[in-house]
């Protein structure tokens, strides 16, 4: 039998407030997060909204100025986050307090799994002066390099700067991984550091998920492919017409029951199980039989060993027809279901997995039922950044370019229970018939060529 | 380190290789040349580099997806490194034997080691071009005159997931799928995450492999920024000397490699031909700089250990050791010290080479390509040539393989692969004769 694995710590930041509390109140209260982007002047622009954190100070959130010029944006948000998580669940003040072997065992046995966006168009715009220089003569690119471009240029821009910067500031040296999966990026995050827990590799994992996606370029692709919002954000809505970019970031400390048993750490949840499939049909529209996410949602039923019964919230991708049509057809069984839109928080993309678990922060006495008809227009910024909730657009756009396309997803889902009926430890809230979250899904998706569509 | 956990035992057969590398389009070739010592290392020829304080690669040379992959709109959709890693994962699926199908497709998983956002040199000139001639970015005419020449296959060749998503696509991958990016640790990192995934009973066959290509203007400047690169470029051939006492740096190099992955019992019913068992995996941080691990080794330290403890195996089980061996001076260092710390007395009797002096350093591929290489060697039963050693290093006091051809039986092989950002992996692979169920 597998290990138990608890989640003892979480952080979150987002357009809708700098830690998970914030962010819940924030959702309850149905407070909007989304405005006009202030990063630049998109006055301009026909895409205008998106989930921006409002008057950032990296300062405030990572101390170390040295650091900021090694790091982006998104970088620091995911550093925050798990700043915030692996304070909240007390992991230093008790290596702390062991014995240097103790403690250095401690530091091996700790993982750190990040997901991340892989990238940004804005990173190569580092080289745009040395490309003026040059004027297309690539033996003057070459020759005025080294006093064009900043010499930590690729050191700043590495997709695994977050998963790096965890492991030097705590000296964390488990098993780690950088996940670069698209809006799959943040769920499978938690998923392998549950994995690695409960293979024995490590005792205790960090599990980030951010994204800062809110750049022109991407905007500008988004928008070309249809696929961003005309006005506001209306997830399951007949009116629904795209989806809006946010960013953020969300991090969970993963603990076997052991090892959170033996530090007396405080539970605020279970990780019950995950699956991860694809459909692998190619590009950005989806199956409408919801193929992808029904496996998913089943083989993560299966791996936590519960059945749909069990399940009495879904915090939803939110991405149109494939999911409500799973959604229609798990429903029967359920005894309960709420789909949580997540009104006032506008999720990013990789970090969607842990902020998705780690929101509601503390849990509910009840589940949360926001209305999936109405009020989507005062609140856009709920939905994740998926591209998919107008999946014809895509296609209508590539058929104009002569171009086929179809879809490519990769879908996981997690299941939780936000008490803890089998761990010693103290749970943080306690309900009579326990309360579960399947977190649903995650996804990546590329343009590629098909003859699955005509 | 400590704590280690030995698992219940699963055992993962590698069945299927495929590669494409500066030494070759395909795993025959690149083969031949490791045995032979044949360099892939060479000016560059794919650009101009001419005014670059370094001018020489290894570059993947002559290879034509279209010889590998017929279905043309694919490619389309793909940049130069997305065509090496189709190109070696059809090699692989060919060599398996095996391939995905309708009946089947669900239980194949997909883990690649893949590189940072792909933006082709030619796109950033294209919208420096467009929107920042004077050398700043204008988002404001971005917005107004952008809409109408955004192209999709842009955006989609850029994603970091893109060679991923092409890889389902084209062979019909519907089970457990990702892309990992831990910088020259990927390609290892993915293999080992696919032996985790047969394991848990995730997948019953994995296609798993590494693929990269930072060679162009902005992935060379890139690295010449940081001084990490081999300034040699008068001697090609010998800029690439890992262990060396006078290595100045490695060599950048692009490609892919992929290996089938398949649970040990099924792959014998169906009478595959088994390579080896890929019998373990160790991961860890460094978590002392960016760029270094620490001497001591300290970080490549546990993955090794873990590795071993993950395989069933002790160090004097181990043969050979493809070294992660980049020719810079602190890595080699670093390296050797680790093993010695975790071998003792018995790294002297560990046969050692860096393929890289011969085809360079091929970044997020090239813990896969190596995994592949040491899969090679066991089935050969020959060992590949760490070349251009000809000043050993007192502080890189190992046994290298420095010979040609160098026959010998190899029971138990390793192969390291660490990052930038301090991840270190390492994989550990059986010989198939030495597996008793």
């Amino acid at each position: 039998m597998s290990k138990k694995v608890m989640i003892t710590g979480e952080g979150a930041i987002c357009a809708a407030g700098k830690d998970p509390d914030e962010i819940w109140k924030a959702a309850r209260a149905g407070r909007s997060a989304i405005d006009a982007i202030q990063q630049w002047d998109s006055s301009n622009w026909p895409s205008r909204l998106a989930g921006e954190i409002a008057d950032l100070n990296p300062r405030a959130l990572v101390e170390d100025r040295k650091l900021h010029k090694l790091v982006r944006r998104t970088d620091l948000l995911g550093l925050y986050a798990a700043s915030k998580a692996i304070e909240d669940a007390g992991l230093i003040p008790h290596r702390d307090a062991l014995d240097p072997a103790q403690a250095d065992l401690f530091n091996d046995r700790t993982g750190v799994y990040v997901g991340g966006g892989g990238g940004a168009y804005q990173d190569q715009y580092d080289y745009f002066p040395l490309l003026t220089a040059a004027r297309g003569d690539l033996g003057i690119f070459g020759r005025q390099l080294a006093t064009t471009v900043n010499p930590m240029w690729l050191l700043r821009t590495l997709p695994n700067n977050v998963l790096c910067h965890i492991g030097i500031r705590y000296a964390f040296k488990g098993p780690n991984a950088c996940i670069t999966n698209h809006t799959a990026s943040g769920m499978l995050a938690v998923a392998e550091a549950a994995a690695a827990l409960r293979a024995g590799e490590a005792d205790r994992a960090v599990a980030v998920g951010h994204d800062s996606p809110i750049e022109p370029e991407t905007i500008l692709y988004f928008h070309a492919l249809g696929l961003l919002a005309a006005d506001t954000i209306r997830p399951f809505d007949s009116a629904r017409s795209g989806t809006l970019l946010g960013e953020g970031a969300a991090a969970l400390v993963l603990e076997t029951a052991a090892a959170a048993r033996a530090r007396g750490a405080k539970v605020r949840g279970e990780f019950l199980g995950s699956a991860c499939v694809a459909e692998g049909e190619g590009l950005l529209s989806i199956r409408t039989d919801g193929d992808g996410l029904v496996r998913a949602i089943v083989l993560a039923l299966e791996d936590a060993e519960i059945g749909p019964a069990d399940v009495g919230m879904i915090v939803a991708h939110g991405n149109g027809p494939t999911e409500t049509a799973h959604h229609r057809r798990t429903r029967r069984r359920h005894r309960q279901f709420a789909i949580s839109l997540g009104r006032s928080r506008h999720r990013p993309r990789p970090s969607s997995g842990p902020s998705g678990i780690s929101w509601p922060p503390q849990g509910s006495s009840t589940p949360y039922w926001p209305s999936t008809r109405s009020g989507m227009g005062m609140f856009p910024g709920s939905q994740p950044s998926a591209s998919w909730t107008r999946p014809a657009q895509p296609w209508q756009y590539l058929q104009r370019r002569n171009r086929r396309a179809a879809a490519s997803h990769s879908f996981s889902a997690v299941a939780l229970q936000e008490q803890t009926p089998h761990c010693s430890c103290e749970p943080r809230l306690t309900k009579g018939d326990g309360w579960w979250t399947t977190l649903v899904p995650g996804r990546a998706a590329a343009l590629t060529p098909s003859r699955s569509r005509a | 380190m400590g704590g280690i956990v030995t698992r219940a035992r699963v055992r993962v057969a590698i069945t299927g290789l495929g590669l494409v590398t500066p030494l070759g389009n395909d795993t025959r070739t690149t083969w031949e040349a490791l045995l032979t010592g044949r360099t892939g290392i060479a000016p560059i020829m794919t650009f101009d580099a001419s005014g670059f304080p370094v001018r020489i690669g290894a570059e993947v040379k002559g290879f034509d997806p279209r010889t590998a992959i017929e279905d043309r709109k694919l490619l389309k959709f793909s940049n130069r490194y997305h065509g090496f890693a189709l190109g070696a994962a059809e090699e692989a699926i060919r060599d398996a034997g095996i391939r995905p199908e309708n009946a089947s497709a669900a239980r194949w998983g997909c883990v690649v080691g893949s590189g940072m956002m792909g933006i082709e040199f030619g796109e950033l000139v294209e919208a420096h071009r467009r929107f920042a001639v004077d050398g700043h970015i204008a988002p404001e005419r971005f917005g107004i005159d952008g809409i109408a020449g955004a192209d999709p296959l842009v955006f989609c060749r850029s994603q970091a997931n893109n060679g991923l998503s092409l890889l389902l696509q084209h062979f019909g991958i519907r089970g457990y799928a990702t892309a990992v990016h831990t910088a020259c640790a990927s390609g290892g990192q993915a293999v080992g995450t696919a032996v985790k995934l047969i394991r848990r009973g995730t997948a019953d066959f994995v296609l798993t492999g590494g693929f990269d290509s930072m060679l162009n203007p902005v992935g060379l400047a890139a690295f010449c920024l940081l001084g990490a690169l081999s300034p040699d470029n008068d001697e090609p051939e010998r800029a690439s000397r890992p262990f060396d006492r006078t290595r100045n740096g490695f060599i950048l190099g692009e490609g892919a490699g992929f290996l089938v992955l398949e649970e040990w019992n099924a792959a014998c019913r169906r009478g595959a031909r088994i390579y080896a068992e890929l019998a373990g995996d160790g991961n860890s941080l460094s978590s002392y700089r960016i760029t270094d691990s620490h001497p001591s080794g300290d970080g490549p330290i546990q993955a090794m250990a873990q590795a071993l403890a993950d395989a069933r195996a002790r160090p004097e089980d181990v043969d050979y050791l493809n070294a992660h061996g980049t020719s810079t001076p602190m890595n080699d260092r670093s390296e050797c010290a680790a093993v010695r710390a975790v071998f003792g007395a018995h790294a002297d009797r560990i046969a050692v080479s860096s393929t890289k002096s011969l085809m360079g350093h091929l970044i997020a591929g090239a813990g896969a390509v190596e995994a592949a290489i040491c899969a090679l060697a066991i089935h050969h039963g020959l060992l590949p040539l760490n070349a251009n050693l000809h000043e050993p290093d007192p502080e890189c006091d190992l046994d290298f393989v420095r010979d040609l051809p160098h026959p010998r039986r190899v029971g138990v092989a390793i192969s390291n692969s660490f990052g930038f950002g301090g991840s270190n992996n390492c994989v550990i692979l059986r010989n198939p004769e030495d597996v008793h169920i």
